[in-house]
């Protein structure tokens, strides 16, 4: 059998399908929900993955991951509350067009154009990512170094807020990972004794704290959505879509591309190529006085970003082991136990197993439309269940999910001390994206900075004596110092303005 | 919760930053080398160190309104603030007490006293906790064949 036969085969057995069915209604669910966001929900699901075989385990997060992206527009329609923060973007014409009678048009341009965009992303990340694999074979420690650098560095700049912010939020993760006896000196470093912190900080504990647990804090401490403008959309959802898409190809086309090439930037995901999408269909629409007035345009080229983001994050993660946001760098975690370690020779170990993960992308695409469908249809039950009564369950699930990754309540602890960091951090504008990313990266950056060091003698310069590593070099030092080019740029074009 | 301003996070990164350092300033090398488990923590210091300078700065330059910290808005409301205390105090009661009472049982209390505090309607919330203790208990312990305490007394609950 042949490695895309086998590939099939894995995707197709009644087991799996099962478990993608189930996956797709628990993404529908979550999504619906304002308050639960994707990588939440990622992290939920780990624990119970690890009782699953290699491409389950993966098709269940991939699958629901799609899925609450696009449901995310539900509540965001229905109640102007974007179920998750990628749907954030385009709420307002959302909304308004559901406050105009048009409900149905702008759920089912979210639904169809998520699903196009989805299957963009995939189709670009099955293309692209052998491709890479094959060039990043002849990476050496330095190419490895500047590529977790540029991967750090962006998801500083790119993350919301203040770039400062950002930076804590770095230096925070970094220092986590640095907790445990992996070191190149093989020493306990920050252990104070403690016999469970030799291992260092399990990754899983420390995600269900920053993302579920302080979500949980959260939702007690705001207030829940009005149901008032919730209503069940009886019109077809998509009998104007055929329309959109023949007035709109190109903002479906650019919507794919630029949210594909988003998430394959470290750090930035779902929520940000919502956001630039939505602004450069604004910047290049003849209808620019329509935006923010109920008009779908806006709505085709977000909803196929955010969705193309979702399979863009991969690209990174899968080739070299760097996630592209914050729910790849969760998913790096399940790949390692699974033992599909990501990295380019994951595509000449295991290549059925890859491949398997790019059909179930398509797979997770496909039956978003049936189900989105019916869940636009039961939108209005699905909204109304009570969250003082969900969070608490859900805290249930975190502490059995943190519990069950090494079987200890010290788990449960991680979790807790996390759960309070990242409630902290939100609360004072400090992005939780670049500290997963450098709890996640930390490792790997030490051991391709010390390795590069030995080699080189200690000569700076070593780290540029490579051509793709001194090309990552330049690129990274150029982001570092991106604002200030800007800073200097806008303040030139301001004495140019001013000259007489 | 303290919402802070650049100003004290600054001065907290300066602070935290330069602990870390002096901490990792011993910590041995790869024998033979100048390089070892000291090298990142030493540079992460180093670095959080000047971009707490940096913050700092820029605080001071925002003027007084810096020097301020700000409650955030939910402090004041009593039911969020027991709310936020309810989910922190059952996660350490599940920690301190399963072992000893086993899951279920902790497991129903851990989620009815935020729904209490929430304003659950008790019969729903008693009903939902006692289930999702069982369903929990049944897909982690009996499906997926997660080592959840078992309690001594209770051995039917488990």
């Amino acid at each position: 059998m042949g490695i895309l036969e086998q590939s099939f085969a894995l995707v197709f057995e009644p087991y799996t399908l099962l478990v993608i069915l189930l996956a797709a209604c628990f993404g529908m669910f979550v999504g619906c929900i304002p308050g639960l966001s994707a990588t939440m929900a990622t992290a939920l699901l780990v624990p119970i993955t690890f009782f699953m075989e290699p491409v389950p385990a993966i098709a269940v997060i991939v699958t629901a991951t799609a899925m609450i992206i696009f449901a995310g527009d539900i509540p965001a329609a229905l109640l102007r509350m974007p179920g998750t923060p990628a749907s954030a973007a385009y709420v307002e014409e959302t909304f308004r067009m559901t406050k105009s009678g048009r409900a149905d048009d702008a759920l089912g341009a979210a639904l169809v154009f998520s699903a196009i965009g989805g299957i963009f992303g995939s189709l670009v990340l099955m293309s692209v990512a052998p491709t890479l694999a094959d060039i990043a074979l002849r990476f050496s420690s330095d190419e490895y170094f500047w590529l977790v650098l540029l991967g750090l560095s962006c998801a500083v700049f790119v993350s919301p807020g203040s770039p400062a912010k950002g930076f804590i939020s770095l230096l925070i993760g970094l220092f986590v990972a640095t907790i445990g006896m992996g070191n190149p000196a093989g020493v306990p470093r920050f252990t104070f004794g403690n016999v469970e912190l030799m291992g260092g900080i399990s990754l899983i504990p420390a995600m269900v704290g920053l993302f579920a647990v302080s979500e949980v804090l959260r939702s007690v401490v705001t207030k829940a959505p009005s149901l008032e403008t919730a209503q069940n959309v009886r019109g077809g959802i998509f009998r104007t879509q055929w329309h959109n898409l023949n007035v709109y190809p190109v903002q479906a086309v650019r919507g794919s591309v630029v949210g594909t090439l988003i998430g394959a930037l470290p750090g930035a995901g779902a929520d940000i190529a919502a956001w630039i999408s939505y602004a450069i269909s604004k910047r290049f629409s003849k209808n620019r006085e329509k935006f923010g007035t109920g008009h779908v345009e806006g709505v085709v080229e977000a909803g196929a970003a955010n969705n193309s983001a979702v399979s863009g994050a991969w690209i990174p993660a899968l080739v070299f082991g760097i996630p592209g946001d914050s729910i790849t760098a969760i998913v790096i975690g399940v790949l390692y136990v699974k033992g599909l370690n990501p990295g380019p020779t994951i595509f000449i170990n295991d290549p059925a197993s890859v491949y398997a993960i790019f059909i179930t992308f398509i797979v997770a695409n496909l039956i978003m439309l049936p189900l989105g469908w019916l869940a636009i249809r039961c939108a209005k039950p699905l909204l109304s269940v009570p969250r003082n009564v969900l969070m608490p369950t859900i805290l249930i699930f975190c502490i059995v999910g943190a519990f069950a990754i090494n079987n200890t309540v010290f788990g449960v602890s991680i979790m807790l001390v996390f759960g309070i960091l990242g409630f902290w951090m939100e609360e004072n504008d400090i992005p939780v994206a670049p500290a997963i990313l450098g709890l996640v990266l930390g490792p790997m950056l030490e051991q391709n900075f010390i390795s590069t060091m030995i080699k080189h003698d200690g000569q700076i310069l070593g780290f540029f004596e490579r051509p793709i590593a001194a090309g990552l070099g330049v690129v990274t030092i150029i982001v570092w110092f991106f604002p200030l080019i800007l800073m200097a740029l806008s303040r030139a074009r301001g004495d140019e303005s001013r000259a007489p | 919760m303290i919402k802070l301003s650049d100003l004290h996070l600054g001065v907290l990164t300066a602070l935290l930053s330069a602990a870390l350092l002096f901490y990792s300033w011993n910590f041995a090398s790869i024998p033979g080398q100048a390089y070892g488990a000291g090298t990142l923590p030493r540079l992460l210091g180093y670095a959080g160190i000047l971009l707490g300078c940096i913050m700092i700065l820029q605080g001071l330059a925002g003027g007084r309104e810096q020097w301020r910290a700000h409650m955030a808005e939910w402090v004041r409301s009593p039911r969020s603030v027991a709310g936020v205390v309810s989910i922190v105090g059952v996660i350490v009661f599940y920690i301190l007490f399963s072992a000893v009472l086993g899951f279920v049982p902790t497991a129903v209390i851990v989620m009815l006293i935020p729904m209490l505090i929430l304003r659950v309607n008790p019969l729903l919330a008693i009903a939902v906790a006692v289930v999702m203790a069982f369903v929990v208990r049944y897909a982690f312990g009996q499906l997926l064949l997660v080592p959840l305490p078992r309690s001594p007394f209770l051995p039917i609950l488990g």
